[in-house]
């Protein structure tokens, strides 16, 4: 048996390896991971395909129906809810009756089947989100949103991450609306906000910065 | 390291039994395996062909490529209505009142539903036998609901078959028997209190007059009319007005858990415990009973005897009333009675506060105590009222003796089981399941249970929460069962099938709209599906006189001689009842509350019992009674009699769902007709086996804390402060006041709420709704036996049970045989200072701006160091992913507004933090700052029976929270840690007789 095994050389393989490949290759994975894998890089720009090819710039663009026509539990409870298929189906039933985009619309009322929305912004169970409570204080429908009225297909604009969620939480004022101009996607923040967050419902707005605020 | 270690329960504890952790048990062994292999690759047993490397290397494969899986986004989908149903807004839950039959009388409930499941049950203010509270049966009955086991279609002698083949066989057989006047056709039907079914079965009878209909309860109510027949001349219900009683006397009357309306007959007592004003008095609880209920817990004075001894104690008492000068129209015989000491105190006690005094017997004891009791109440004036009972008709074990004496006989054909599991509860000397044979048997039931799968047809019946129906409570009013939910497995109704007999195929709807609810027209009718009752439908009380001959002849009945030896008594099951909650997971994981037994039952022995036999706890022993044996685990039990073994009745099922198998033992294998209540004659042999018992009452022990503090009345009156400031366990009169201690961290002020509880220990019973209920709110997981016995149940609240011996004058207790008992209910004590928050390395526990301690599942990562700062012991951990087999149909149960919780992560309660924000939310919205008091009620403070927790703001000086955290009472639990917990606790205060020293 030699008194060693290894080589002299050998003694500087593993710092360089470790030092040299990988503690960058590791600190480059992480790195990458830690700025891509954020809902900003992951979430944003989501544009699924959904069954029925609804244009929100044709309905609330053009034809100006307001959001709450449609998402009508928004006021009042916390999802505000895709419409059912009995909302469509009211001007559906003599606009563009046999109109092919709306098979599966129509195959729905006929059927009692719900069509099979792809969820677009979507928050992980644990999160509890309420839109009635965001509403009632003064949050628009495009400071989430986006430009709905501008979506041919909707796109998630927002990231929708806690980290973004509680930078408004922590400082709501430049985001708070009057209860008209709520659903009004021209609306942007005014120039300088007020120092004390008033609400629609006219009461001074502290969002929930707690945990349980939205985690049950 | 053995195989053993890491099989993780799937080994028998005993008697080759075999335990389970999910709901839907995986009933392949080897799957069952391999899921828990999935689990915990570094315990695995090794495969077959597969060798231990190239499995740690296919699994490091897996597990490196699972996390590339996760980039990819999930995709969800919305699926809203194609038609939406009016009032429904998805995320608001809707509530309907409805109700349920309980015990002797009836439950009204309102039932919150999301999008049309129903979620959570409630009591229902409106109803007088609930006033909001509930039962932790009641509670519980919302699982049973979404029940895998339950049957899906009926069935033909094991062949799955269609409604419209039972329809087609039901007319079938109701044709034939009206051919011969309903000759060979008998109805066995529970205990019902509905009028839809009763106009049902009237209608059979007119039909078909030779037709038989006898009426079955395991725990019947006969001997509490027989004995008013005996003393007033006619079969009447007595209604104890418990908020009106100073003094209460009960003779094995668990009244403030099963018999009669406990719901509120446990509000009524307690509203007697306040102790809110200075000039509030107390009210005096004597129970005179053979195994400790929570009716003797509650007792300030209890007398242990067997229960076959105890009509000689009311001959006792009543000879001793009458010996004060109380006109009974008899006395007893002399050398008839017993304990006179403790009676003569008693008597004396009721005299000296007639008119505000009551005397109560259980439903076990023979129809000549309830005579006594009945004329004594009355020549006390005590407020009691009575009422007639909804049928005057036995219920008791004579009538299945004779219809299974019948069906072997031939003279019955065919039977309809309506409801009720007579192969299963039916006495033991009856031969019941046997005699089924002999007949064509329809039974209607939820599962295919003992009597469903010896029956020749198995219908699948409606849950209650599925059914159109409507029940009477004992004083008469009448509620309408209304469904929350079409039946999820077209089950049918026990109306809709005596009507489908007749040829009727009626709905169940129409059925009730034609009964006494719908009577008053549409306006009513919708009034009372509102409101849960019919308003002034409750049956007129009826005045009373004496029988002349009545006393006397209770008393000759009561000078017989009492079976000396030991005695077997039975009652119904905490966790199964009599057998019909069985297959209720939660219902089984629910501790009872004596034992603190859990997914069991065993035979209670006192300790001098046990020893003279040399059992211990655990031990296997065969009783052996009247020719039947039976082997069941022993338990020993302060405060049980002596020479007088308590069996609770209603485990040990044998079919009829995946969760009963296996667990726990038949009682009713020994209960002859005749020994329905005692047993005499017992003979009990050690078999030198052993069974585990999970008890729950070993752990989180309290190291002798003053976590509980109780005083004598009068110890209170000279102190009321007693309770404050560093107690030791039961230090009386006042400890040392502590000084304000510092603290590391600045204090916080509370500006906007400050949440707080104060839970009275005075009215708690220790029924264990509060700990359904929290389960039933928060989507509480279940353990199994397995998981109980190593100390993890999930439950956030727990309700701790301490013996205790008051020391000092007045008062003697053999610690070990007749000791006291106080409940203390536990959960998170949402600490100002939490020792918990600090430690969480990852920040998973913070606390919020209004005093709550939050617990974030998603950010922990499991280190549990928070649970091991607890000193509370009130945080529970999941070991395992409890939630992962739950079938879909049980997923429905479960509230949309808390997070389901995967492994390894944190749970403890959270003040029902979801209603919380729903009230603050709700507030907001109207544009105003604070929720007012009572807008927001927590989980376990709304089905309290008895209020006892209070919940709230302590900042607003009129809630009622802050009201009893400033009562003298009032304190906090090992305030010399400075935790400042929010919880109080209002100090027990027991009301002893001073006469009754040494007694």
């Amino acid at each position: 048996m030699r008194p060693h095994l290894f080589p002299r050389w050998a003694d500087r393989v593993l710092p360089a390896l470790a030092f040299g490949v990988l503690g960058p290759a590791t600190t480059a994975v992480v790195a990458g991971f830690w700025y891509y894998g954020t809902d900003k890089h992951l979430s944003v720009g989501y544009q699924p395909v959904q069954p029925v090819e609804y244009s929100h710039k044709l309905h609330a663009g053009d034809l100006g129906i307001d959001c709450r026509f449609c998402h009508y539990t928004v006021e009042k409870a916390a999802f505000a809810v895709v419409p059912p298929t009995q909302v469509c189906m009211t001007c559906h039933s003599k606009v563009k009756p046999d109109s092919p985009l709306l098979a599966a619309l129509r195959e729905s009322d006929a059927t009692g089947r719900p069509v099979p929305w792809v969820r677009v912004q979507n928050l992980p169970d644990y999160a509890y989100f309420d839109h009635s409570a965001h509403v009632a204080a003064g949050v628009g429908c495009s400071t989430c949103h986006g430009r709905v009225d501008r979506m041919v297909r909707v796109t998630q604009r927002e990231p929708l991450s806690m980290g973004w969620c509680l930078d408004c939480h922590r400082d709501p004022a430049p985001a708070l609306r009057k209860a008209a101009d709520v659903t009004n996607m021209d609306w942007t923040p005014a120039a300088a906000p007020p120092a004390v967050p008033m609400g629609a419902a006219g009461r001074v707005v502290r969002p929930p910065t707690d945990c349980s605020g939205c985690h049950r | 390291m053995s195989r053993a270690a890491f099989t993780y329960g799937l080994a028998a504890a005993s008697e080759g039994r075999r335990h389970w952790r999910s709901l839907e048990e995986l009933a392949d062994a080897p799957e069952f395996r391999r899921a828990l292999e999935d689990e915990f690759p570094e315990g695995a047993q090794e495969l077959a062909g597969v060798s231990r490397r190239s499995f740690l290397s296919l699994m490091g494969a897996s597990l490196g490529l699972a996390g590339l899986s996760g980039c990819r986004r999930p995709v969800e989908k919305i699926l809203p209505y194609a038609k939406a149903p009016e009032d429904v807004v998805p995320g608001r839950p809707q509530f309907y009142a409805t109700a349920m039959a309980l015990g002797g009388g009836a439950l009204g409930l309102v039932v919150e539903s999301h999008e049309g499941r129903p979620t959570k049950i409630e009591g229902n203010a409106l109803h007088p036998s609930s006033l909001g509270g509930t039962t932790a049966f009641a509670q519980a009955a919302v699982l049973d609901l979404y029940d895998p086991d339950r049957s899906r279609n009926p069935s033909e002698k094991g062949a799955a078959r269609t409604w419209a083949d039972a329809a087609k066989a039901l007319v079938a057989l109701g044709a034939k028997h009206r051919e011969a006047g309903g000759k060979g056709l008998a109805v066995l039907v529970y205990a019902h209190r509905s009028p839809t079914l009763a106009a049902a079965l009237a209608d059979l009878r007119s039909a078909m007059p030779s037709a038989r209909v006898v009426r079955w309860d395991p725990f019947p109510r006969d001997a509490i009319r027989e004995g008013s027949r005996m003393a007033f001349g006619e079969a009447l219900e007595p209604l104890p007005d418990f908020a009106k009683a100073k003094v209460i006397v009960s003779l094995d009357s668990d009244f403030l858990w099963v018999e009669g309306e406990p719901v509120r007959q446990a509000r009524d007592f307690a509203s007697n415990r306040r102790l809110e004003k200075a000039s509030d008095g107390l009210n005096r609880l004597y129970a005179v009973e053979s195994t400790y209920t929570i009716t003797g817990a509650a007792a300030d004075h209890r007398l242990r005897l067997r229960r076959s001894e105890i009509p000689r104690f009311a001959a006792s008492l009543a000879r001793e009333l009458s010996a004060l000068g109380l006109d009974l129209g008899a006395t007893a015989a002399a050398g008839s009675h017993t304990h006179e000491k403790w009676a003569r105190a008693v008597a004396k006690d009721l005299l000296e506060n007639r008119g505000r005094a009551i005397v109560v017997a259980g439903a076990a004891q023979p129809p000549a105590v309830h005579a006594l009791v009945a004329q004594a109440n009355h020549a006390l004036s005590a407020p009691v009222s009575y009422v007639p009972p909804f049928e005057d008709a036995p219920e008791g074990p004579a009538g299945l003796v004779s219809l299974a004496e019948s069906m072997r006989s031939g003279e019955t054909t065919t039977l309809l089981v309506l409801g009720t599991n007579p192969a299963f509860d039916a006495p033991a000397d009856a031969g019941f399941g046997a005699a089924m044979s002999k007949a064509t048997v329809v039974h209607l039931g939820s599962h295919r249970d003992e009597t469903g799968t010896l029956a020749t047809w198995h219908l699948n019946r409606a849950h209650d929460l599925e059914s159109w129906s409507d029940v009477r409570s004992l004083d008469g009013m009448l509620a309408v069962v209304q469904p929350l939910v079409a039946p999820l497995h077209a089950g049918r109704t026990d109306a809709e099938v005596v009507r489908l007999l007749l040829g009727e195929d009626r709905k169940a709807h129409d059925l009730v709209r034609a009964g006494p609810a719908g009577a008053g027209g549409e306006n009513a009718w919708r009034r009372a599906l509102h409101d849960g009752v019919v308003a002034g439908s409750a049956f007129p009380a009826k005045s009373v006189s004496p029988n002349p001959g009545g006393a006397a002849e209770a008393f000759a009945k009561l000078s017989g001689s009492v079976p000396e030896g030991m005695e077997i008594t039975f009652h119904p099951d905490s966790h199964a009842l009599d057998g019909r909650f069985a297959n209720n997971g939660w219902l089984q994981e629910l501790p009872d509350p004596m034992t603190r037994l859990a997914w069991d039952n065993a035979a209670l022995f006192s300790p001098e019992t046990a020893r003279k036999l040399g059992v211990s706890e655990g031990d296997l022993v065969e009783l052996a009674a009247g020719g039947r044996t039976l082997t069941i685990a022993a338990l020993v039990q302060p405060g049980q009699a002596d020479d007088s073994i308590a069996l609770a009745v209603g485990q040990g099922r044998r079919a009829g769902g995946k969760v009963l198998k296996g667990v726990g033992f038949d009682a009713y294998r020994l209960r002859s007709a005749a020994g329905a209540g005692a047993l005499a004659g017992v003979k009990v042999t050690r078999t030198g086996r052993t069974h585990d018992l999970a008890r729950t009452q070993h752990h989180h022990v309290m190291e002798g804390r003053g976590t509980v503090r109780e005083a004598s009345l009068h110890e209170y009156r000279a102190n009321p402060d007693f309770a404050k400031g560093e107690g030791g366990s039961h230090a009386p009169a006042g400890g040392r006041k502590l000084p304000v201690l510092p603290s590391m961290y600045a204090d916080t002020e509370y500006k906007g709420h400050r949440w707080g509880m104060v839970i009275d220990l005075n009215a708690c019973t220790g029924c264990g709704a509060c700990v359904a209920a929290c389960q039933s709110e928060n989507n509480g997981p279940l353990v199994g036996k397995e998981g109980v016995l190593r100390s993890r149940e999930m439950h956030w609240l727990r309700i701790d049970r301490y013996f205790s011996q008051t020391p000092g004058p007045g008062l003697v207790h053999e610690p070990e045989a007749d000791p006291q008992v106080v409940f203390q209910p536990v959960a998170c004590q949402e600490c100002e200072n939490a020792p918990c928050e600090n430690v969480c390395p990852v920040g998973a526990t913070t606390h919020t701006s209004e005093g709550l301690n939050d617990m974030a599942y998603n950010r922990c990562v499991g280190t549990r160091y928070c649970a091991n700062n607890c000193p509370f012991k009130v945080r529970r951990f999941n070991f395992f992913n409890y939630q992962k087999d739950v079938p879909e149909l049980r997923k429905m149960q479960f509230n949309p507004d808390v997070t389901v919780r995967s492994r390894g992560v944190m749970e403890k309660c959270t003040y029902c933090v979801q209603r919380i924000q729903e009230a603050k939310i709700a507030v907001h919205k109207d544009g105003r700052e604070r929720v007012a008091d009572g807008a927001v009620v927590t989980a376990c403070q709304q089905s309290c029976p008895s209020q006892a927790i209070r919940f709230g703001d302590l900042n607003d000086p009129k809630s009622a929270a802050s009201k009893a955290a400033a009562l003298p009472r009032d304190y906090r639990m090992l305030e010399d840690l400075n935790v400042r917990p929010r919880t109080s606790f209002l100090a027990r205060v027991r009301n002893p007789n001073p006469d009754m020293e040494g007694a």
